[in-house]
């Protein structure tokens, strides 16, 4: 009985730790490179609507998250201009 | 795929395999390459718009032909085809410019633009990851899609293939076998799995977890906290961020940046609708004593009454400056008083000031109010960015 039950879990576990892994993948640029620019603009929201940043700011706070977006994606793509894909 | 490929518009078919209305999404996306699925929440998307997203698609519909054929209900020639189509794609991108969607209220439309996409979204991953199976293990070359199909090895001759035109010339010295021409695109292969698009779907999961986080924000400002309105689409596009970064890394994220961008236009104008809403300001002083020198606003309008002024000749020498960035700004003076009105305009808008018109653009209007010998002099300087400024001799609202 026990035995059978350990060859049951067994598997279980050991799949559901397989799907996990086979869901990780090398980094897609273009979801990182909106997910940053996503991520600043909400920062920007946050400090326009607490006070600590007004409109006057948002000359030089808008590009911000549009320069970390795009270093962001430079350095995920960069290795992979290396390889000899064509 | 490449720009070439993508300038070459007369090739473009409206596809037959992969259709919900008429193809056209199925066909634009095979010549774009990417997923038709982009396309139909783009169209729907963009019906919210003007209707821009149904005139592009009837458009389309009336122009591009079917698979294997070259012919489209409006029938052209392939010059004449892809001049069309650019026609209107400047008009639509013309119509959707003109829209004004940034406006005020604008903020109601995003939210049904995504509602919409979410639902047209819902209706069509899962029939499209059903109908696409993995590819076979070891299938040649799954790229080919637009490419004829691999010619069989026949024992003698070439074969030269014009795939633009859709015929087929058989140069075979010795005969060779009869050549049958290939349809315009070649039967749609399976696409290669790609390595980014790997694991679990994340947009379910995220949409679950944006509709809860959406749902305890209203419960919060239900319940007295100080929730702005621009909270909503902040959370959304906050948790988009989030999804799309685990998404670079785990799992699939596709439709989430659309979703995103939505999010931002609405923060945007929901953003800027709260903190500049306009109002309306009316100034009537009964005594010199009451006037200020400067009077300003930020958006909205401004009335500035001088008639119930008690001692008009206290005003002699007085000027008094009104400045506005967006609206209109009204001076009312009193009959018994020489008043020089200076007044300009920087952005678009007009001015009246004591009859004379001005209007357009940067414009500037100097006038006179002469109420005799031996009136006090009182100069009136009004500044507006954009928007509407009035000068006016003594008159009831």
């Amino acid at each position: 009985m026990s035995e059978h039950t350990t060859d049951q879990t067994q598997p279980l576990e050991e799949r559901a730790r397989r799907s996990f892994a086979a869901g990780i993948h090398p980094v897609n640029a273009g979801h990182l490179v909106m997910g940053v620019a996503f991520l600043g603009l909400v920062v920007i929201w946050a400090l326009i609507e607490s006070g600590t940043a007004d409109a006057s700011d948002l000359r030089w706070l808008l590009p911000i998250p549009w320069v970390a977006a795009g270093a962001a994606g430079l350095i995920a793509t960069a290795p992979r201009l290396r390889g000899t894909r064509d | 795929m490449g720009w070439d490929d993508i300038r070459d518009l007369a090739r473009i078919r409206r596809s037959r395999s992969n259709r919900k209305v008429a193809g056209v999404a199925g066909g634009l996306a095979r010549h774009l390459d990417i997923d038709p699925v982009i396309l139909r929440v783009a169209f729907v998307v963009l019906t919210f718009f003007g209707g821009v997203g149904l005139l592009l698609y009837v458009a389309l519909w009336l122009l591009l032909p079917e698979d294997g054929s070259d012919w489209a209900t409006i029938k052209l020639d392939r010059r004449s085809r892809t001049f069309a189509l650019v026609i209107v794609g400047a008009l639509a991108l013309l119509l959707l410019v003109s829209h004004g969607w940034w406006g005020h209220g604008g903020g109601t439309f995003f939210f049904l633009a995504v509602v919409v996409g979410v639902i047209a979204l819902a209706t069509q991953l899962p029939r499209r990851d059903r109908g696409r199976p993995g590819p076979p293990p070891g299938q040649p070359n799954p790229y080919a899609r637009y490419a004829t199909p691999p010619a069989e090895p026949g024992p003698t001759g070439t074969e030269s293939v014009d795939t633009e035109s859709g015929t087929e010339q058989a140069a075979s010295p010795s005969g060779g076998y009869p050549v049958t021409p290939p349809p315009s695109y070649a039967p749609e292969q399976p696409r290669p799995v790609n390595p980014r698009k790997r694991g679990p779907i994340l947009f379910w999961f995220a949409s679950a977890v944006m509709a809860v986080a959406l749902g305890a924000l209203g419960i919060a400002d239900l319940a007295g906290a100080d929730v702005a309105p621009s909270a909503y689409p902040a959370t959304v596009l906050g948790l988009s961020a989030v999804f799309l970064l685990v998404g670079s890394f785990f799992g699939r994220a596709g439709g989430i940046i659309l979703v995103g961008l939505v999010a931002a236009a609405t923060t945007v104008g929901t953003t800027v609708a709260d903190r500049w809403d306009p109002h309306s300001t009316t100034v009537v002083p009964s005594s010199s004593a009451q006037l200020q020198p400067e009077y300003t606003m930020d958006v909205g309008e401004l009335r500035l009454d001088l008639t119930d002024i008690n001692d008009p000749a206290a005003l002699d020498g007085r000027t008094i400056h009104l400045t506005g960035n967006v609206g209109h700004l009204e001076v009312r003076v009193p009959a018994g008083v020489t008043v020089d009105a200076v007044t300009e305009v920087t952005g678009v808008g007009g001015i009246n000031a004591f009859g004379r018109d001005g209007g357009g653009f940067d414009t500037s209007v100097t006038a006179v109010h002469d109420a005799g010998p031996g009136a006090p002099h009182l100069t009136i300087d009004a500044d507006l960015h954009v928007g509407g400024i009035d000068v006016e001799v003594g008159r009831d609202y």
